[in-house]
C-alpha cells in the first residue's frame, strides 16, 4: 500500500512537472518565432529588435537598478491610489446600501460621474497638480473609487431580506444589523472588487503616467520611443508582463485570504 | 384554559389585494396548532402578523406573549454562510446581548437537544437541508420563546428526513413545558401527526373555511400515522380542502 502511495506520489510529481513544462512552450514558441523573423526581415530588426536584444536590454536595466527605481515609483503612485479609494469608497458604498434613501438622493449624481472615463480626468488634473506623480494618484483614485464604491453598494443590496427578517424578529440593534449582517454580508464583494482594482490600477497608472509624470514605467516607455530606444520599449512591455502577472496572482491570493473558505466552498465567489 | 394567541377580524392587503379576510383565531395555550391551506394562501402573513413583522389593514391581534420565536422554511437564508454551526445557532442570544461564554453554555444544551453535537466547527455549506434546519431550530430556541410560529419547516426536506424531523419537534414541544405552537403547512399528513387542532384557510382571500379537533393522545409515534384515527382525520381535511377547489 505505501509503495503505491508513494510510486503514484512520484507519477504525480512527474505529470505536473511536465504539465509545467508544456505550459512554456508556447511562450518559447514565440519567442523563436519573434526572434527568427525579427532577424530575417531587416525593417522589423529595427523596429521591433529581436527577443535576444530586448531581455538584453531589460537585463541591463535591472542590474543597473533603473527598472527598480522605476516600478519602484509606478507600484507607489498605483497603491496609493488603491489604498486610498478603499479607504474612502468603501465604507461610502456600504452605507449607501445600508441607507436606501440616502442612495436614492445620490443615485443621479454617482451615475453622472462613474461614467466619465477616469482617463477623460488628465485634462483637469493637469491644471489642479501639474504634470506631476500626484496627477497620476488622481486619475487611478478616480478609477477605482467608484468600483469599489459600485461594488460594496450591490454587496450591501444582495444581502438576503429575510437574513434581514431574522434579525429583526429578536429586534436586533441597528448597530448589530450593521457590523454582523451588512459588512460581512457584503464581503463578498467587497473582495472581488479589490481583486479587480489591482488590475484597474494597473492600467490607469501606466496610461495616466504616460502623460502627466516624468518618471514610472508609462513615462519610461513613452522616452524610450522618443529618443529611438526601441528594445527598451519592449524589455519595459515584457517587464509589464511581469509585473502584471505578478500583481494579479497576489490579489487573487489576498482575495482568498480575505473572502474566507466559506465563500470560496460554497462556490459564491464573484468573477 | 388561558388563550395564547388570539386574532379578531384580521383583514390585510398587500399592493390593494386582499390577502386574509376576516379571520378569528383563539389558540389556547399549550396546543399545537397547524394551519393548512394552498400555496400562496396568506398562511405565511398570518405568521409575520403575529410576529408584529407585519401590521393588520383591521382587525386586532393578542398574542400573551412578547417572546415570540419564528422559524422560516428556507434555512438557506436564515443561516449566515460565514458563520459556524455554533455561531449561527448562537446568533440570537448574541443579538440579544448575551456574552460569549454565557451564550456558548446555553447554546451547547440547545445543539444537543436538537442533535447536533459534534458539528459546533462547520459551516453551513457542509450541512445536509435537515441539519441547516436543525440549526435554524436551536437559535430560535435559545431565546425560550413561549410562542413558537412555524412556516412550513420542513417544506424543503425529504420525506424521510420529514418524518424524523416532526418525531423530534414533537417530542420537543412536550419537553419544553408551557409552548404554544403555531405550525403553518400544507402537508396534510404533517398537520395531523403533530397537531392538537387543525385550521383550514381558502385561497385568497384567505378566510377560514374549517377547524377540526385531531384528538389522538400523546406521545405520537410512527405507528400513529397507521391507526384509524389517523386516516379519518386526513380525509377530513382532504375532503374540506377539496370543497374549496384545493386537490
Amino acid at each position: 500500500m505505501e509503495i503505491l502511495a508513494f510510486h503514484w506520489c512520484q507519477l504525480n510529481l512527474r505529470k505536473s512537472l511536465s504539465d509545467g513544462l508544456k505550459s512554456l512552450i508556447p511562450i518559447i514558441a514565440l519567442l523563436v518565432i519573434w526572434e527568427i523573423t525579427s532577424r530575417t526581415i531587416r525593417v522589423m530588426s529595427i523596429f521591433v529588435p529581436p527577443p535576444s536584444v530586448d531581455l538584453l536590454a531589460l537585463y541591463h536595466g535591472i542590474v543597473s537598478l533603473e527598472y527598480f527605481v522605476l516600478i519602484w515609483e509606478t507600484l507607489q503612485r498605483m497603491f496609493t491610489a488603491y489604498f486610498l479609494a478603499a479607504a474612502i469608497a468603501i465604507p461610502i458604498g456600504l452605507f449607501l446600501g445600508w441607507n436606501l434613501r440616502a442612495y436614492k438622493v445620490f443615485e443621479p449624481l454617482i451615475e453622472a460621474l462613474r461614467v466619465i472615463p477616469s482617463v477623460a480626468w488628465i485634462a483637469p488634473a493637469i491644471i489642479f497638480f501639474g504634470l506631476s506623480g500626484t496627477s497620476v494618484v488622481f486619475v487611478t483614485f478616480y478609477a477605482l473609487f467608484w468600483l469599489f464604491l459600485v461594488f460594496s453598494l450591490y454587496g450591501v443590496l444582495s444581502i438576503d431580506k429575510l437574513a434581514l427578517l431574522s434579525f429583526k424578529t429578536v429586534r436586533a440593534k441597528k448597530r448589530d444589523i450593521f457590523t454582523k449582517l451588512i459588512v460581512p454580508g457584503s464581503m463578498v464583494n467587497v473582495a472581488a472588487a479589490l481583486r479587480q482594482g489591482i488590475a484597474v490600477a494597473f492600467i490607469v497608472t501606466i496610461s495616466g503616467e504616460m502623460l502627466l509624470s516624468v518618471d514610472g514605467l508609462g513615462y519610461f516607455l513613452l522616452e524610450s520611443e522618443r529618443i529611438f530606444a526601441y528594445s527598451s520599449i519592449y524589455a519595459t512591455l515584457i517587464l509589464l508582463s511581469i509585473l502584471g502577472y505578478s500583481l494579479t496572482k497576489i490579489a487573487i491570493l489576498v482575495e482568498e485570504r480575505f473572502t474566507l473558505k466559506w465563500a470560496i466552498e460554497s462556490g459564491i465567489r464573484i468573477g | 384554559m388561558e388563550t395564547a394567541i388570539s386574532t379578531e377580524s384580521l383583514n390585510f392587503f398587500y399592493n390593494g389585494t386582499q390577502i386574509l379576510k376576516d379571520i378569528n383565531l383563539n389558540i389556547l395555550k399549550g396546543r399545537f396548532v397547524s394551519v393548512v391551506g394552498p400555496s400562496g394562501c396568506g398562511k405565511s402573513t398570518l405568521l409575520l402578523l403575529l410576529a408584529r413583522m407585519l401590521s393588520p389593514a383591521s382587525g386586532s391581534i393578542t398574542v400573551e406573549s412578547d417572546n415570540v420565536g419564528l422559524i422560516f422554511q428556507e434555512y438557506n437564508r436564515v443561516l449566515l454562510p460565514w458563520r459556524t454551526v455554533l455561531d449561527n445557532a448562537a446568533l440570537y442570544l448574541e443579538l440579544l446581548g448575551a456574552g460569549k461564554s454565557e451564550r456558548y453554555e446555553t447554546i451547547k444544551n440547545y445543539l444537543a437537544l436538537v442533535g447536533l453535537n459534534g458539528f459546533e466547527k462547520l459551516y453551513p455549506h457542509q450541512l445536509s437541508g435537515g441539519m441547516k434546519q436543525r440549526v435554524q431550530i436551536a437559535r430560535v430556541l435559545s431565546t425560550q420563546p413561549q410562542i413558537l410560529l412555524l412556516d412550513e419547516p420542513f417544506g424543503s426536506l425529504d420525506s424521510q428526513t420529514k418524518e424524523s424531523m416532526q418525531d423530534e419537534l414533537l417530542n420537543i414541544f412536550y419537553k419544553e413545558k408551557g409552548l404554544t405552537a403555531l405550525f403553518v403547512t400544507h402537508d396534510i399528513e404533517e398537520a395531523t401527526f403533530l397537531s392538537d387542532e387543525v385550521v383550514i384557510l381558502g385561497r385568497r382571500p384567505s378566510v377560514v373555511v374549517g377547524k377540526l379537533d385531531v384528538g389522538i393522545p400523546h406521545p405520537r409515534d410512527a405507528e400513529t400515522r397507521f391507526s384509524d384515527r389517523f386516516q379519518q382525520i386526513k380525509h377530513e381535511i382532504w375532503k374540506s380542502l377539496r370543497s374549496i377547489g384545493v386537490n
